[in-house]
């Protein structure tokens, strides 16, 4: 367990300091440890570093750590392996959120994007929510992945019939909808970390709950878990990490889904741990990701939304042909 | 050593929806015994045990539990008292036998309370006493179906309940492991005077393992009481609608349930046992 704990710390620590290290701008090592503890005015090195790259990897550990626990919280609510956080239409609700703030009142800055993609997220899931608890049994997963499909379905033809009919608003859309982690401001960052914050502390607080959900909903009922407060706990803190994550990088999908898989590989079933690590290896990836971005094209560079899935893709295959052939 | 834990259903309805399926029933589950509810597909029985076991509210009427009322009491505290093992119950997929039984302590256990000393006896007892120590580090879904319904036991177990429902244990397990986990639930209940409430489809198995046998039909409680007193052929017309005779189980003496349909009426042609 420590051997993981600090195998995992070391794999994060190395993604920080390649993403404050590595870029279209060569700057050495020592350079950079200098911006960082004693800047000098006016160098451009250091500039770069504290102005660009040190923002951009707080967002990449704040983003990815929240992606990777929504996606291990919804995984574990809808006892679903290929459930991510987009599933509850959180990711659609902001989108669609976001393009009504730039098609109808003309927003154009990544910080005023930032509240009508929280807005987005929290209407939808709460559309969602409440729609997966009508009828008989409340809210079930086969009935919440049904009704959030059907939102992600409504608001991505929303979105489609919107940017047909406003190519002006279509360019700036889809710089926000690849998901990226460049040139968000520290603004968004302070903006979004309480809800982080209080999104992890809840997720650890539902590890437990996802167990007992995980024998089922009778047998957690027989074990004592309120099953109906036990999955409001779950979503509400889905909807503060990945409503965070979201407005903060854009609709990412990959890391919410790979991220719990490779958890899992790492430490079993235990919610409390799947949830711990994949707070350590969301930033991972959603950081290599962006590293990754920087150096292919260089001195251009490729959004860490797009490379995110084609990096993550072919470990995340792998993974499951493995833990498959253990299971066999 | 016998629990004086009371169970107690008062004029319960219980409805799916707007359906209902139980029509005001009173059962006073007898402490430290083992009471089997039986009754035809759709009779209401495992709905009847859903109530007892709080997971399902009644429309109207109530069920105690020492005298409090079952649905207004915390569920932590009811599950500490009760365990529950719904019909085929799912593991999720590449969990170990240890694993699962450790769950069973989740109303022990808060939210970030850290695994003790309590726990791990609690397990170590649950796997002994359904001789399941050997599986612990095996994955449930290599496990047999007779293994598997034993390392659920072992889980409701280490939830250290006194009172035992389960629903229909049996099912799909072939008849040595039927026998092998009724004895199991049998042992439990001489040896630490558990309280087992349990739906089962066997008659001649209930017979056999009840001290006190329920017979529904149509979501009511037509008999109750030893075996030997309630089941006759009678008693199986009414619940079951089936001509039948009954006679004695000739290893136990019990009533066993002996069905005689429409074929051996019109004079069907068997092979015999031949009794020299």
């Amino acid at each position: 367990m420590v051997g993981w704990a600090s195998a995992l710390l070391a794999l994060l620590l190395l993604a920080v300091v390649a993403s404050l290290a590595l870029g279209a701008r060569e700057i050495a090592l020592g350079q950079v440890w200098a911006a960082l503890v004693d800047p000098v005015a006016g160098d451009n090195d250091h500039l770069v570093v504290r102005d660009l790259r040190v923002p951009r990897t707080l967002v990449g550990l704040v983003g990815g750590a929240a992606l990777g626990v929504a996606g291990a919280l919804m995984q574990g609510v809808t006892r679903n392996p290929i459930a991510d956080p987009g599933l509850l239409g959180i990711n659609s609700g902001a989108s669609l959120a976001v393009l009504g703030a730039i098609s109808l009142l003309g927003v154009t800055s990544v910080v005023g994007y930032l509240w009508f993609a929280f807005a987005g997220a929290a209407l939808a899931a709460v559309v969602v929510y409440g729609a997966a608890s009508l009828g008989l049994e409340g809210v079930t997963p086969v009935k919440l992945a049904l009704v959030g499909a059907a939102v992600t379905a409504t608001s991505t033809s929303v979105i489609t019939v919107v940017l047909l009919a406003d190519t002006q608003a279509l360019d700036d859309y889809r710089f926000w909808q690849v998901g990226s982690l460049a040139n968000r401001p520290l603004d968004v960052l302070t903006a979004v970390a309480p809800f982080v914050v209080v999104g992890l502390v809840l997720a650890l607080a539902a590890g437990r709950v996802l167990d007992a959900l995980a024998l089922g909903d009778d047998v957690a009922r027989g074990l004592g878990q309120d099953v109906v407060r036990g999955r409001l706990l779950v979503v509400l803190a889905v909807v503060l990490l990945c409503g965070s994550a979201v407005s903060m990088v854009g609709p990412i999908a990959f890391v919410g889904l790979a991220v719990p898989h490779l958890a899992r590989a790492v430490v079993g079933l235990d919610h409390r741990r799947i949830v711990a690590v994949s707070a350590l290896l969301g930033p991972v990836l959603l950081l290599g990701a962006d590293v990754a971005g920087r150096l292919v094209v260089r001195p251009g560079e490729l959004e860490a939304g797009l490379v995110v899935a084609l990096v993550g893709a072919p470990v995340l295959l792998l993974v499951v042909r493995r833990s498959q052939a253990v299971a066999a | 050593m016998t629990d004086e834990t009371r169970l107690v259903a008062h004029g319960v309805h219980l409805a799916y929806d707007q359906r209902r399926v139980v029509h005001g029933v009173d059962l006073a589950v007898p402490a430290g015994q083992v009471t089997v509810i039986v009754g035809a597909n759709g009779c209401g029985k495992s709905t009847l045990l859903r109530a007892l076991g709080r997971i399902l509210r009644p429309v109207e009427g109530r069920v105690e539990l020492d005298g409090r009322d079952l649905h207004r009491m915390r569920p932590r505290e009811v599950a500490s008292v009760l365990g529950l093992l719904p019909q085929q119950p799912v593991a999720p997929e590449g969990i170990s036998v240890g694993d699962l039984v450790g769950r069973g302590r989740h109303p022990h256990q808060g939210a970030f309370r850290r695994w003790s000393a309590a726990d791990a006896d609690a397990v170590a007892r649950a796997l002994a006493l359904t001789d399941t120590q050997d599986l612990v580090g095996r994955r449930v879904e290599e496990l047999s179906g007779g293994q598997r319904q034993r390392v659920w036991v072992a889980m409701m177990l280490a939830q250290d309940p006194r009172i035992l429902l389960l629903d229909e244990p049996t099912t799909y397990l072939d008849i040595a492991h039927q026998v092998d986990v009724l004895d199991l639930l049998a042992d439990l209940n001489q040896q630490r005077g558990t309280t087992v409430v349990m739906v089962l489809h066997d008659l001649n198995l209930a017979a056999r393992y009840a001290d006190h046998l329920v017979v529904m039909a149509a979501g009511r409680l037509v008999r109750e009481g030893a075996p030997a007193d309630v089941l006759d052929a009678e008693c199986v017309r009414e619940a079951f609608g089936l001509l039948a005779r009954v006679v004695a189980d000739p290893v136990t003496g019990c009533p066993m349930v002996v069905p005689e349909g429409a074929r051996e009426r019109r004079g069907a042609t068997y092979s015999k046992v031949s009794l020299t």
